[in-house]
């Protein structure tokens, strides 16, 4: 993901920004026949994944992963430890260069710069903008509930949204893969700033 | 919720998707195309925009004229190491003269550093002593509305390609005028070749490169993209139900409204292999063939203004005597197709003694 991140230039990025883009990246995988690394999330908050969290802390520690601000901040009314950070390349590189051997790890980091291209015009305002997407704003599941979009169901309305997006259009105007992702993410920064307004 | 399809769109809706997409479309560049491609779409973008007014234009010719864009797919790292400046909005941001530009493909920041020397050849020698030479780099020199794109980097300075920065539109020049400006100025000849990208491997044999058909494809591509303003959308390779058509030209005609303007098919015909084979003319025949029901099936698809078959010939001069698109003219009328023929010629001389003939 931050190697996706830095090639779209919006880097350092903050924790939120990362467990929104992560969760981006699991629902929209799909288009990019990639499997989601996790199919589910729990709604409560904002989207965050523990395990994510426990990643970039062990990649900090390793020296992979710049941590370039560390401060407390106040998100609906919790205090949380909030930073930003970056890929640090000169020890990172060797090992993405191992793991453009494999296809399927390459396809994912393919999928991750596609991701992070769309994204961002509207890097700044991702974690806003994540808030308005099409599965997690779904009132079929309530807050506190895990929403499951690949797990055991197959409950993924925004891939379905992105999907379609060729039928949306006019027959003349079929969009490529890299255009539905375009398309959905301006569809949810359209709702944010709505919702902003 | 809504469905398309059967398919469940949560609390979306296509009437929603639809508006979001027609406003959208061609704003930013598609994520799944070449990153290069959509660094040289960008900065053509930006470079048209310093353009578009006198009092713009002036701001830069007084920073010294000229800016160059190195593409960067690690900006934080390279922007720490050059000490350049963070500048988050290069589109709308300060003025570009006088400045190294490092951007990623999608330039929505930036690095900035100020030129240490005066002239153009100073920032390319500065450029290859700071590690960038061949990461790819677009130079701008905005007095003369001109753009060099090297595509591997200002070291590959055979790989460079020239070009103006236009503000022309299809509803007032003609696909017919383009198509044979881009011959005249890229491809009739390799002497002529704004762009050094080489169309024959031996021109005095008639030997074309391998990928001849490529290279003109991708030159066409930049020339337009260059040409036509940005309310035009210039796509390569783009994939339809019927096959991938060449180039496509679309216009956005009011917010959300698109007209596909053009669908372009491109065919090039040699007497001879890159390994100097003969190519037998029953081969060329069918080539023709083929490309021209590509390209029927493409416009209807398309649902395109217009429909062109291009032809590059690379024929020997003494083998062109047969006119390829002969056993396709009445069908073409009737199909509303256009059919192009470029002559292209292997030495200098021979264009002269064509044009003299």
């Amino acid at each position: 993901m931050l190697d996706g991140i830095e090639h779209a230039g919006f880097a350092p990025v903050g924790f939120r920004t990362v467990h929104g883009f992560a969760y981006l990246g699991n629902l929209l995988a799909p288009l990019w026949d990639v499997d989601p690394l996790d199919g589910k999330i729990l709604k409560k908050g904002y989207p965050y994944y523990p395990e994510v969290r426990q990643a970039l802390d062990t990649l900090i520690f390793n020296g992979l992963v710049d941590l370039t601000k560390l401060e407390a901040k106040c998100i609906n009314s919790e205090w949380v430890a909030e930073g930003e950070i970056g890929l640090n390349y000169k020890a990172a590189r060797p090992l993405l260069d191992k793991l453009d051997v494999f296809s399927d790890e390459k396809a994912v980091r393919d999928f991750l710069k596609a991701l992070a291209f769309s994204v961002s015009p509207f890097a700044d305002e991702l974690p806003h903008i994540v808030m308005s997407d099409v599965t997690w704003t779904d009132n079929r599941t309530g807050r506190g509930d895990v929403i499951d979009f690949a797990e055991y169901r197959n409950a993924n309305y925004s891939l379905n949204v992105a999907n379609a997006f060729d039928r949306a259009l006019p027959t003349s105007m079929i969009p490529s893969r890299g255009e539905k992702l375009q398309f959905y993410i301006h569809l949810l920064e359209k709702r944010a700033s709505v919702l902003r307004s | 919720m809504k469905s398309a399809n059967s398919l469940d769109l949560g609390n979306s809706s296509i009437e929603e998707m639809r508006r979001v997409a027609l406003e959208s479309y061609g704003e930013q560049p598609d994520s799944s195309i070449d990153p290069v491609d959509q660094f040289y779409t960008r900065v053509v973008r930006v470079t048209r925009n310093r353009l578009s007014t006198e009092n713009s234009i002036s701001i830069e010719v007084a920073n010294g004229d000229f800016a160059v864009f190195v593409l960067t797919s690690e900006l934080r790292e390279d922007r720490k190491r050059l000490s350049a400046d963070r500048v988050a909005n290069v589109e709308k941001g300060p003025q570009l003269a006088g400045h190294l530009w490092l951007v990623p493909s999608t330039l929505h920041s930036a690095g900035r550093r100020a030129f240490s020397g005066t002239t153009l050849g100073d920032a390319m020698d500065e450029i290859e002593s700071l590690g960038l030479g061949n990461q790819p780099a677009i130079a701008i020199e905005f007095s003369k509305r001109t753009i060099s794109f090297y595509p591997t980097g200002v070291e590959a300075e055979e790989s460079v390609v020239r070009l103006e920065v236009g503000e022309e539109d299809l509803e007032s020049t003609p696909v017919l005028n383009l198509l044979e400006r881009f011959a005249e100025k890229f491809v009739v000849t390799p002497n002529c070749q704004e762009s050094q990208i080489r169309t024959w491997l031996d021109g005095t044999n008639y030997i074309p490169v391998k990928a001849a058909e490529k290279n003109i494809q991708e030159l066409l591509w930049l020339f337009l993209s260059s040409r036509l303003i940005d309310n035009h959308k210039i796509e390569m390779e783009h994939t339809l139900r019927s096959g991938r058509v060449d180039i496509v030209i679309r216009k956005r005609m009011a917010a959300g409204l698109w007209k596909t303007s053009a669908a372009v098919e491109l065919k090039v015909v040699r007497s001879f292999s890159s390994t100097g084979r003969p190519t037998p003319a029953a081969a060329l025949v069918k080539h023709i063939a083929r490309g021209y029901k590509q390209i029927r099936e493409y416009r209807k698809e398309l649902e395109a203004t217009e429909g062109w078959l291009v032809t590059y010939d690379m024929r020997k001069i003494d083998a062109r005597g047969n006119d390829l698109y002969s056993p396709h003219s009445a069908a073409a009328v009737a199909d509303e197709l256009n059919l192009h023929l470029e002559a292209l010629y292997g030495t200098a001389d021979d264009y002269r003694d064509s044009c003299a003939a």
